[in-house]
């Protein structure tokens, strides 16, 4: 019978398994290594970007700016922010870092992939901007079903085919927390691809409130993915059962049409139109998601030690 | 394996690990029940239509759903839909018949013409783009694609033109012509043209209380 190792220091862990396990003298080891540099270089690019989004939001209206520096601040505003999410979620994958190679691909495959299919069903297709708004479709229901159903569902599916038809049958996808990064990648580049649709459909962006909103965007769509990649890490290594993968793409959906229904709703007052409600309960809608998501890193991560007495330590 | 050795990229140099199918199999019903339905939702907003009587008219008709009257226009009777799309009925009188000029009733392309030149006269830069002539509720009708700016004078020129772009009917009724006008701001022309058939085939007439 094949004995499992440790995945980082080869300690002998007991009967073999599928995936990789490692015993819980790396994972504390792991989990202290740079670990306050991290947690201050994550809070003060945090308080850099939403500060400069709040300054942009206040002073932008006293500003001239020429409509090609919008463009250009805009275009920063939809990339920067993305790849900050990206290498804090990347860094969150102490104990066997995915090749960068790998995850930036999925990024990128995941902007294609909004860019073909995602934004074209959205707005080509089933026309969302003429029909899926409070003002128009009608009470909340309807908002709320087709933000889950065209918006949630379309999302989780690519972010899931994204991860599952590329990383997913390689041997470097052998940890649960594998799929949180690849599902991170993958939707935060469907997520560019929306900011960069905005971007081409209005030329510009405001730079007051639609700055903070494309960071927050950002942020959701990182979240969205990781609680998909977390279904995902459940069904490969994790040896669930298959359903975990619809089950996944519907939770998340549920999850993104929320947040999708709380922008709408609560910037849909014509008359006094006052964005920064809708600004504020978003980005905490996207902080308890980014939360969350660090929850399940730590149970995916807990789910992957073993005492070397041969038993999965549930602790 | 190492890729660099091989100069094969790691994704394809390695023993892929079977994944379940069934997994993909049920994402995909789920994504295409999602679209399904989503589609129908779709039809149900937009295609949702409420019916009006305008009795000072004599017209029925339908208008998109969720429209608001617009008491304060200068039309006999208005409505909008929150997305910007304005149904308009008015009265003019049928002219008079001269010597030489053509029935009205026979030629609707003279009413289009009157009409032009009194809408030219009272909103800023009133162009006519096509007329025609139809059946419209068993009556010969003159259709006209119009376009103007429907802006604030006083801030003619330091906001952006608003340009309304539509169709009007006029339909001959006894001694007088109904118009029924449907507009939107240019960017919404793909729904005006896309609703205008449907506005014309609900046109129904019937005899005004006064």
């Amino acid at each position: 019978m094949s004995r499992e190792r440790c995945g980082r220091c080869g300690c002998d862990l007991g009967a073999g398994r599928e995936g990789v396990f490692y015993c819980e003298n790396c994972l504390r080891t792991s989990r202290h290594a740079g670990h306050a540099g991290m947690w201050w270089a994550t809070i003060i690019a945090l308080i850099l970007m939403v500060g400069g989004g709040v300054t942009m939001a206040i002073m932008a209206p006293k500003l001239t700016i020429s409509s090609d520096l919008r463009l250009l601040i805009g275009l920063g505003l939809t990339l920067v922010p993305a790849l900050f999410w990206l290498i804090i979620f990347y860094s969150a994958d102490k104990l066997e870092p995915e090749p960068k190679g790998y995850v930036f691909g999925l990024f990128i495959l995941g902007i294609l992939l909004g860019g073909a299919i995602q934004q074209p069903i959205q707005r080509d297709i089933y026309e969302l901007q003429r029909w899926l708004l409070p003002s128009i479709a009608g009470g909340k229901w309807i908002p709320l079903v087709g933000s889950f159903l065209l918006k949630g569902i379309v999302t989780a599916a690519l972010t899931y085919f994204a991860v599952r038809f590329t990383v997913m049958p390689t041997s470097e996808f052998d940890e649960r927390v594998d799929g949180i990064i690849y599902g991170t990648a993958a939707a935060l580049g469907l997520g560019v691809a929306a900011n960069l649709a905005y971007l081409s459909e209005h030329g510009t962006i405001s730079l007051g409130v639609g700055a903070l909103q494309i960071i927050i965007t950002s942020l959701a769509y990182a979240s969205f993915g990781a609680i998909m990649g977390y279904f995902i890490g459940l069904i490969k290594p994790g040896g669930g059962a298959s359903v975990l993968a619809p089950f996944g793409v519907i939770v998340t959906a549920i999850i993104q049409g929320l947040y999708e229904w709380m922008v709408m709703q609560m910037g849909s007052n014509n008359l006094n139109y006052n964005p920064w409600p809708s600004l504020i309960a978003t980005a905490v809608f996207a902080a308890v998601a980014y939360a969350v998501v660090f929850i399940l890193i730590a149970s995916a991560y807990r789910a992957m030690v073993v005492n070397p007495s041969g038993k999965e330590s549930l602790a | 394996m190492s890729a660099a050795n091989t100069g094969v990229s790691l994704a394809f140099s390695e023993q892929p690990i079977p994944v379940r199918r069934s997994a993909d199999f049920l994402v995909l019903v789920i994504l295409i029940a999602a679209l399904a339905i989503g589609w129908w939702l779709r039809g149900e907003v937009l295609n949702a239509t409420d019916s009006a009587n305008v009795a000072d008219a004599g017209v029925q008709l339908l208008v998109p759903k969720r429209s608001i009257a617009l008491p304060n226009s200068r039309d006999l009777w208005a409505v909008e839909t929150p997305s910007g799309l304005r149904v308009r009925i008015n009265e003019m009188p049928l002219p008079t018949l001269k010597e030489g000029q053509a029935d009205p009733r026979q030629n609707p392309l003279v009413l289009v013409t009157d009409r032009a030149l009194e809408e030219a006269r009272t909103v800023d830069m009133f162009r006519s783009v096509s007329t025609a002539i139809q059946n419209v509720a068993g009556v010969a009708s003159g259709i006209q694609e119009y376009l103007y700016v429907d802006q604030n004078a006083a801030k003619f020129y330091s906001s952006p033109l608003r340009v309304m772009h539509g169709y009007e009917v006029l339909i001959p009724q006894g001694d007088h012509v109904v118009i029924v006008s449907l507009e939107g701001p240019d960017t919404k022309w793909d729904q005006v043209k896309e609703f205008w058939p449907r506005l014309l085939n609900s046109l129904k007439f019937s005899e005004v209380k006064k």
